[in-house]
């Protein structure tokens, strides 16, 4: 592969190349850094970009690789971060004019993790601003810049789409992995709650948010969770579960497995395009000798309500204070979403989470009778920049409201869910979602890269 | 005033907004709440919903936690 090919190497292939001396840290970053001086100014996925540091770093990794002090698989790999998780000394704006001079005095865990298995952080990504909101502005779909990436991790998808990101870490509170993934055309993986530690990510709403891996292919995604995931004594929600090697069971073996395909909601108002290529799909998995059987998803009206009332009642909690005295500072409809949130009562708030573990019993349950469910990762391809409602099967909607309909139900539920590309429509990439048992991210995995490995879709690239 | 808008019912009015806004001190601009009340309004199909569940007095608010502990232990039994 030519130095200005490296932009489609995968974290797999680059580590691999790095550990038999067929490319060094260094050439990897400066292959990067070249691709994100050429596509950037067009794309416009970073916020900021660490050449130096990044440079320095690959050439201490290379040191140390070369004198046999070997970190593990990561060592020497570039990774981008969303702007929302804090970097020592590195600004960290949260997408917000509001905290444009913020400069952490500590990484968050997740970040601290990768830098300690000898990842170098290569920049910071936009993000929608909070996070609150699906359209990442100024970043433009690599695929089409007439297109949004998708949020609120547009950034991360949109550079890890164009190779001016080898891999990126995201974080999803109603589908913010997921979502720019499915526009983007990579993959990326909402963990189960409680997996991945959140310490130094601002928050969006508590008991909703996720961190998780946005990457090339699924084997990548694997190779971040086995580094990223675990208990953190800085954040309390995670699990003291032992941490799997995410990698064992990509093997491409899914005989027998069942895949549960929900014969309601998720494929209303879906785009005719998008239905074909998940259509597709569901015959790719049978030909590798999963079953499919059907059923009727539970309760998913009140899993939209309980999911909207907790997602609004936690995120004007978490912005009360600085709203009061700086409301003008956010963006119009960041503003607007947190002043709906002043006006639900406090027993609404705590029945939507009374209905939560009505929910997941109920979810659990199916897990009984089938090891994954698949969805649409979105009911459509990437929307126009600026576009204020979208039009599916004549109904026309909200952009927002039509991109969480597929994903927040497993914020809610905390359940283990990736985005994978599974084909076009219009030129635009289309997603699969699959979704596993709490904890089973390995079948999530296994499941994803099981169909990467006889498709095509994450092995093209966008032309610019 | 706040405790006549039963809220978890029916959508709220632009009385109860102006209330709460002046109870909590949350300073949102008085020709700011119409905007505000549509935005609360077209959530209402959403928050609905929820209040159509059969809840019991089983049904805690921290039992989603709960469940995800449980299924640690499971888990961890294997």
């Amino acid at each position: 592969m030519e130095r200005d090919e490296l932009f489609t190497i995968t974290v797999a292939s680059a580590a691999q190349r790095i550990r038999s001396g067929t490319l060094t840290p260094r050439e990897l970053v400066q292959s990067l850094l070249d691709r994100i001086e050429n596509t950037d100014p067009t794309i416009k996925a970073y916020l900021k970009v660490c050449n130096e540091d990044a440079l320095e770093m690959a050439t201490i990794a290379e040191r140390q690789i070369q004198s046999g002090y070997d970190l593990g698989p990561l060592h020497g790999i570039p990774v981008s971060v969303k702007d929302l998780i804090e970097t020592k000394g590195i600004t960290t704006t949260a997408g917000s004019k509001l905290l444009s001079d913020y400069v952490p005095l500590e990484d968050a865990t997740v970040v601290k993790r990768l830098k300690s298995a000898g990842a170098i952080i290569l920049g910071k990504t936009n993000t929608h601003e909070f996070a609150l909101g699906g359209v990442t502005p100024p970043t433009l779909n690599p695929w089409n810049t007439a297109h949004i990436p998708g949020g609120s991790s547009g950034g991360s998808a949109a550079a890890t789409a164009t190779g001016s990101a080898l891999i990126s870490l995201g974080s999803d509170t109603g589908g913010s992995i997921r979502i720019p993934a499915s526009y983007c055309g990579v993959v990326g993986l909402k963990p189960t709650y409680g997996r991945v530690s959140k310490a130094g990510v601002f928050p969006e709403a508590w008991s909703l948010d996720h961190v998780g891996p946005i990457a090339k292919t699924v084997r990548d995604c694997a190779m971040l969770m086995n580094v990223i995931s675990g208990r953190d004594m800085r954040d309390p929600t995670t699990s003291t579960m032992r941490v799997p090697d995410y990698t064992s069971l990509l093997n491409g073996e899914i005989d027998g497995v069942k895949i549960g395909i929900p014969e309601n909601y998720f494929f209303d108002r879906v785009e005719e395009g998008v239905k074909r290529c998940v259509s597709s799909a569901l015959k790719v998995f049978e030909g590798l000798g999963a079953t499919i059987e059907y059923f009727n998803f539970p309760l998913i009206d009140e899993i939209m309500g309980a999911y909207t009332i907790i997602d609004s009642a936690e995120v004007a909690a978490l912005h009360n204070r600085h709203f009061r005295e700086n409301a003008e500072h956010y963006q119009p409809e960041v503003r607007a979403y947190i002043e709906t949130g002043f006006f639900l009562t406090a027993t609404q708030y705590i029945d939507a989470q009374r209905i939560r573990g009505q929910v997941l019993a109920k979810i659990l349950d199916l897990f009984n009778h089938v090891n994954v469910i698949v969805t649409p990762a979105q009911p459509m391809v990437a929307p126009k920049v600026g576009a204020t409602s979208v039009v599916i099967d004549g109904v026309a909607e909200d952009p927002l409201i039509a991109m969480v309909r597929f994903a927040a139900p497993f914020n809610l539920t905390g359940l283990p869910a990736v985005s994978i590309p599974c084909g076009f429509s219009s030129g635009l990439p289309a997603g699969l979602q699959i979704v596993g048992q709490l904890f089973d991210e390995i079948s999530v995995l296994r499941i994803a890269e099981a169909y990467e490995r006889v498709t095509e879709w994450t092995k093209k690239h966008p032309s610019i | 005033m706040v405790s006549q808008t039963n809220i978890g019912q029916n959508p709220p009015t632009l009385d109860f907004l102006k209330a709460v806004n002046a109870l909590l001190d949350l300073k949102l601009p008085e020709d700011r709440l119409d905007f505000i009340l549509n935005n609360v309004k077209s959530n209402w199909e959403f928050y609905r919903n929820v209040g159509t569940v059969q809840l019991n007095k089983e049904d805690d608010p921290g039992i989603y936690l709960c469940v995800l502990s449980r299924l640690e232990e499971e888990h961890g039994k294997r």
